[in-house]
């Protein structure tokens, strides 16, 4: 704020400097002119009576151009003595000064403007020769001519004070303006700074406390103008970047405890075998058969884990080709067949469009064996599991429906988050890594589609996929 | 170092000798001007003549010769009257008219004419000739008014007096005509209403005692009892300055008769002016002489009322048959006076300048003999004798122990006047202040510059040019006249 004032108070200063400078020489000049003019004609008039030595029209004469206080006019002879004073004062003396000596000396006319500091020269005080002392006097001197022979001269000395005091005037003024200037200036900065310099600053504080760590800094909205939007966008980033960091350590707390859970069952399962006094060949048996699961276990998180991170850096490439999604459902189908069958559960798969995707056919075929194996293995002994293709406009449409036990309201919203877990001893049981339904979702979103599910508690489940159809044959 | 030096010295040394100084004035050698010198000169005057319709005048302008001595008046009416008449012009002069006399007195010109009277064929004449002779010395410088007498008296016009004249219009005819219709209302009737007015000289005594001094005044007249009027008029008192006096006080009880009209054995025209003895009062009050008061009357009747030769005055029922005049018995044959009685002792004013308050000078006047009231010589001497007890405000200009003696002389040249002073005198204005030797400097140069002819003063000590007399008032150039510097007039 103190450079805005500095620097409109240096323009100021400069402008004003000018404008007085200018406006002072113009109305110097201007007076310089006049008043020379007068005097030249002044000379005009009294050049005859001067000749005839007739000091009454002199006198006369030079008394109508001059006004008290403001204007004096001297008739000088060829030796500078003065022959006629409007004022009666320097009658018989003789007027040195320049102008005097410079018409004198062969010039025709000669000016200057006295001012308090340089009014003396040769025992002239030029300042006081008006009455009232003025602090700028003009002397302007014209020749007296009798056939181009310089026969004396007239000065007439004129009060250049009025214009000296003009000039103050204006620059009273242009003073006046700038402190007004300046205030206006102060006023329209508060003003600036509330709706500007203060939003910016609040986003400001909010970014560095967001620097530091603090993901709950959140900025002050006010108004609808571009801060207030460029605030909303911070608070909508920064509240997703807390989401994200809540999620980041709810995910590694969920990938220990997932890594954990198995390591630790391996341990006790491995002490027992390593502690027992008689070795037990079943139950060591046994046992290495379930460190062997929790083994496979950890493997699949791992792979599961290693997935995610793939598509997460976006490390995953599609290896796409032109295929036929129903072939390629029925083909799981037939694949889980066996173990719905083993589950008793029936399994029904309804192909009614064959569906011609675009799409990497492994990763096709993970993403709906994972949705059709979660389905047998959540699903009842009698229950049933539909699997329905079909094509609306250029969308395939692939529902997973079961009877099984369904997922509560409250965790739906939650089901593709990684390693969140509906019920989790149940599904640890089921061989579930908790990561399962997050890649099925990464795949689906890398081949363009979108995937939700459905789901009553009780009453089953339902999941739909849906892919853009391939236009290649089209 | 040095060479550095000398070039600045050398450098300052070439701009000194360039700063421009006033041109100062070439020396001079010594002019020892002593006495009055008076050049003689040519000037222009304006002659006029009578066109050769007569109707009009019409006017020339001739260059005149003015002998040392002479005045402008004099050569003006020399040409006017010459024989050598102009080849396009008619001489208003009858071919043997000549002038008698001239008197100068306070801007007041008397013209006495020598001219036959039967000669004149008609009055349309004399008028022309009366305005020719007007309007050719009224257009000279210091000339106010002209006094046209024919043979020592006044001639009337239509039976008219024709009283001081100035300027007149050039067309006489138109003048006679105007005189015409007047003396018909004015003569003709006994009606108070119609009244004449005319410019009248009235002779006042000098303050001084010394001399009767003319003042014109406008005049009217309700009847022909001119004597009576212009007799009221001079009561009134003068009002032309300080060197006037004031005259008997009018009131009831001065005049025991009327003034009449007598011819005398030898034929003269004589008013007759009858005074109670009380009017020896008011002159004893007035401190002014018996020949005074007689001039006074003489002049002022005779200068106006037409055809009159002389006036006899009485005092209680006697006439004055002598008077004591300057200390000179002077008998009065028949008690009678005529205007060249006093001619002699009509005196003139000078215009002097004495110090005032506030270094200011003040102007004053002072009767003075006529052919002396244009000598600058003589109003130096009355300037070095200082102000008199009439010049009330003024204060004596001189320094202390400065005499006539240290007037040197005067020489008027070119219409600048040169005053030569003393080295007493130079010695003397040493210890002047500035003011001092201002007011004494143009108490000097106003003085002259009053004086025809005379327009610049330059004084010089010794007959040397010197700057100043005490270090302010530069003398290197003859100086003009200071009309800012004069407070008062009296």
């Amino acid at each position: 704020m103190i450079a805005y004032l500095l620097i409109i108070a240096t323009a100021f200063s400069v402008v004003a400097v000018s404008l007085i400078q200018l406006v002072g020489d113009y109305l110097f000049r201007q007076q310089a002119q006049d008043d020379q003019r007068i005097a030249n004609d002044i000379a005009a008039a009294v050049a005859e009576p001067f000749y005839a030595k007739d000091s009454e029209t002199l006198y006369l004469t030079a008394c109508k151009y001059t006004d008290e206080n403001i204007s004096r006019v001297l008739i000088i002879d060829r030796y500078g003595v003065v022959q006629t004073d409007t004022a009666s004062e320097l009658n018989g003396r003789r007027f040195e000064n320049n102008e005097s000596v410079a018409v004198l000396t062969g010039e025709n006319e000669a000016s200057n403007i006295y001012a308090a500091d340089n009014s003396s020269y040769g025992g002239f005080d030029v300042l006081s020769l008006l009455s009232g002392h003025s602090m700028k006097t003009g002397v302007y001197a014209a020749a007296l001519k009798n056939d181009d022979t310089t026969v004396g001269a007239v000065i007439y000395i004129s009060n250049a004070q009025e214009i000296y005091e003009g000039l103050s005037t204006i620059r009273l003024q242009i003073t006046l303006w700038l402190i007004l200037i300046a205030l206006v200036a102060i006023v329209l900065n508060l003003f600036l700074v509330k709706t500007i310099t203060r939003p910016i600053g609040n986003l400001n504080d909010g970014i560095e406390r967001m620097a530091h760590g603090d993901l709950s800094a959140r900025v002050e909205v006010k108004g609808k103008n571009e801060f207030a939007q460029l605030a909303l966008a911070f608070n909508s980033m920064s509240e997703r970047i807390e989401q994200l960091d809540k999620a980041r350590g709810q995910f590694v707390s969920n990938a220990s405890h997932e890594l954990k859970t198995p390591l630790s069952t391996i341990k006790i399962l491995i002490e027992t075998l390593l502690y027992q006094e008689t070795p037990d060949p079943d139950m060591e048996k046994e046992f290495l058969g379930d460190i062997n699961k929790e083994i496979d276990r950890l493997n699949s998180i791992v792979t599961d884990l290693l997935t995610l991170v793939n598509v997460d850096s976006g490390g995953m490439k599609l290896n796409k080709s032109d295929l036929k999604l129903g072939q390629l459902i029925q083909e799981q189908t037939q694949r889980l067949m066996p173990l719905a069958r083993e589950n008793g559960i029936e399994m029904e798969c309804n192909i009614k469009d064959s569906c011609d995707v675009l799409g990497d056919a492994t990763k096709l075929q993970q993403v709906f064996y994972n949705l059709m194996d979660n389905a047998i293995k959540y699903t009842h002994r009698g229950g049933s599991v539909t699997i329905d293709v079909s094509r609306t406009g250029r969308r395939a449409i692939v529902h997973i429906s079961d009877t099984g036990v369904g997922i509560p309201e409250s965790d739906l919203p939650h089901i593709f988050e990684r390693f969140y877990r509906v019920d989790k001893a149940r599904s640890r049981e089921t061989g579930g890594t908790g990561l399962g339904l997050s890649i099925v979702k990464q795949i689906v979103l890398l081949h363009g589609g979108i995937i939700n599910a459905a789901s009553k508690e009780g009453e089953g489940t339902v999941f739909t996929v849906e892919l853009p159809i391939s236009t290649r044959k089209e | 170092m040095k060479k550095i030096s000398a070039y600045i010295i050398i450098f300052m040394l070439l701009i000194t000798s360039a700063i421009a100084e006033l041109p100062v004035p070439d020396v001079q050698g010594i002019n020892m001007h002593m006495g009055e010198t008076y050049g003689d000169y040519y000037t222009e005057v304006k002659l006029f003549y009578e066109s050769t319709n007569g109707m009009e005048l019409t006017n020339v302008t001739r260059n005149v010769y003015v002998p040392v001595g002479g005045t402008v008046v004099e050569s003006a009416l020399e040409a006017l009257f010459s024989t050598e008449a102009e080849s396009d012009f008619v001489s208003s002069m009858p071919g043997d008219a000549s002038v008698k006399s001239v008197e100068i007195n306070c801007g007041i010109v008397t013209v006495d004419l020598s001219v036959n009277m039967s000669a004149l064929q008609n009055e349309g004449e004399l008028v022309s000739m009366i305005i020719a002779v007007t309007n050719t010395l009224s257009s000279i410088d210091g000339v106010d008014y002209v006094n046209v007498l024919i043979n020592g008296r006044q001639e009337s016009i239509h039976d008219l007096p024709v009283g001081t004249l100035s300027y007149e219009t050039t067309a006489t005819s138109t003048i006679w005509s105007v005189f015409q219709v007047e003396a018909e209302a004015f003569l003709n009737t006994s009606n108070p209403q119609i009244s004449m007015t005319r410019n009248a000289a009235l002779y006042f005594p000098s303050n001084n005692g010394q001399w009767v001094l003319p003042e014109v005044r406008s005049i009217t007249f309700q009847d022909e009892r001119y004597a009576y009027w212009l007799i009221n008029e001079l009561m009134s008192g003068p009002t032309g300055g300080n060197a006037y006096s004031s005259f008997i006080a009018s009131g009831s009880g001065i005049m025991s008769d009327e003034p009449e009209i007598s011819i005398t054995a030898s034929g003269e025209r004589i008013i007759e002016i009858y005074f109670n003895n009380i009017v020896r009062d008011y002159l004893l009050l007035q401190d002014i002489s018996d020949w005074q008061f007689a001039a006074s009357i003489t002049m002022t009747l005779t200068s106006f009322i037409p055809e009159t030769d002389g006036v006899r005055i009485y005092i209680g029922g006697e006439p004055l048959s002598q008077l004591n005049i300057r200390g000179q018995h002077i008998p009065l044959d028949d008690s009678i006076m005529h205007r060249n009685t006093f001619a002699m002792y009509t005196g003139s004013t000078c215009t002097l300048y004495f110090a005032a308050e506030d270094n200011k000078l003040c102007a004053t006047q002072r009767a003075i003999s006529s052919d002396r009231a244009n000598s600058p010589y003589a109003l130096l001497i009355q300037l070095i004798s200082g102000p008199s007890s009439a010049d009330i405000g003024t204060a004596h200009i001189m320094p202390a122990g400065v005499t006539s003696g240290d007037l040197l002389g005067v020489t008027v040249e070119n219409g600048i006047a040169c005053v030569n002073m003393s080295a007493n005198f130079y010695r003397l204005c040493q210890v002047l202040t500035e003011d001092e030797e201002e007011l004494l400097v143009y108490s000097i140069v106003n003085t002259l510059c009053n004086l025809p002819g005379i327009n610049a003063v330059s004084i010089i000590i010794e007959g040397e040019q010197i700057e100043t007399l005490s270090g302010s008032i530069f003398l290197i150039s003859e100086l003009f006249m200071n009309p800012g510097i004069v407070t008062t007039a009296y």
